[in-house]
């Protein structure tokens, strides 16, 4: 399974990488989102972990742009995020909607365990 | 919460308000503030004690008083034995020099790394996910970390693993199990603390 990883933040995108490596999955990492957008024009993966604030092109923005492709826009994207306009809890409850879509959302910082059940989630 | 900075649900109960209120703060420029690796809103204690001063609000001596804590050394403890975590926590406690943060796997403790800053980890090797070489040269690969003691613990280690330990970056090794004397020994030579 291959996972495309987008976030600015490069020593948690480093931890995650790492684990979900160790964990058996393919992560090509990102830490904005034109290059991610590239990318999985080219490579289509399986599973995408968008971070929501990034620089330039937000995540929101770029799950737009790649919903665009017909060749994408069925892989899954769970979105990661710390804050949706000042508020900081219940974020998984909440996810996000992106075009009318909801999407499911990983809160930052998140558990190990979180990471991998949700990985696995979309793995099946 | 001792050294810790603060959130804004912190910021609305010392000064009673709202949290609404806290966040307007921040966003009328009122209140300093920064963002955690996870995007979180915190406010360091000295910059709310300013604002406090500033708005001439009461301060809690409470603020005060955990703010002298701040020339403490910081020590991360990570092992996934929550034994173990309780014990050296508790053994560092009773010292009262040392800002202590904990964390259960190596997962969790890079990502507290990146906000609570230590001066050393105490890191044990076996874990399940990240394991402590892993996070040893996650940590390494900035040069900005190479102040930051790494103490590795373990039960076994045979030869190969000892050559592990000289190439992972970690400053120096403890087999376990170890008594506190050692422990602080090996803590206050890595700080270059303690009497002599």
């Amino acid at each position: 399974m291959r996972i495309l990883l987008i976030d600015d933040d490069k020593d948690l995108c480093h931890l995650t990488k790492t684990t979900l490596t160790k964990n058996g999955y393919e992560v090509v990492a990102f830490h904005e989102a034109e290059a991610g957008i590239k990318y999985a024009k080219n490579s289509k993966p399986n599973l995408i972990l968008m971070d929501v604030m990034l620089p330039g092109m937000n995540g929101a923005e770029a799950v737009r742009a790649l919903k665009t492709d017909p060749q994408l826009k069925n892989v899954p994207v769970v979105f990661l995020t710390a804050l949706v306009a000042g508020e900081e809890t219940n974020l998984e409850e909440m996810g996000l909607n992106v075009n009318g879509l909801h999407y499911q959302t990983l809160g930052k910082p998140y558990e190990i365990e979180k990471l991998l059940e949700v990985v696995k989630k979309f793995a099946k | 919460m001792e050294g810790k900075s603060l959130t804004t649900k912190n910021i609305a109960e010392y000064c009673q308000v709202t949290q609404r209120t806290a966040v307007q703060w921040i966003n009328d420029g009122k209140l300093k503030f920064f963002r955690t690796p996870g995007k979180h809103i915190r406010v360091n204690r000295a910059d709310f004690i300013e604002f406090l001063k500033k708005y001439q609000m009461p301060i809690p001596e409470e603020l005060v008083s955990s703010l002298n804590t701040n020339s403490k050394k910081k020590v991360l403890i990570v092992d996934d034995d929550k034994g173990m975590v309780d014990s050296i926590q508790r053994f560092l406690k009773r010292e009262k020099v040392y800002d202590l943060e904990i964390a259960y796997d190596g997962f969790e403790a890079g990502q507290k790394f990146t906000t609570f800053k230590p001066d050393l980890i105490i890191l044990d090797i076996k874990m399940p996910g990240l394991d402590g070489y892993e996070l040893c040269s996650h940590i390494r690969k900035k040069p900005e970390n190479k102040n930051t003691k790494i103490l590795l613990i373990s039960g076994e280690v045979n030869q190969n693993g000892l050559q592990q330990i000289k190439k992972s970056g970690a400053d120096d090794y403890l087999a376990k199990p170890f008594d506190n004397k050692t422990l602080k020994i090996k803590i206050e030579e890595l700080l270059g603390v303690g009497k002599q």
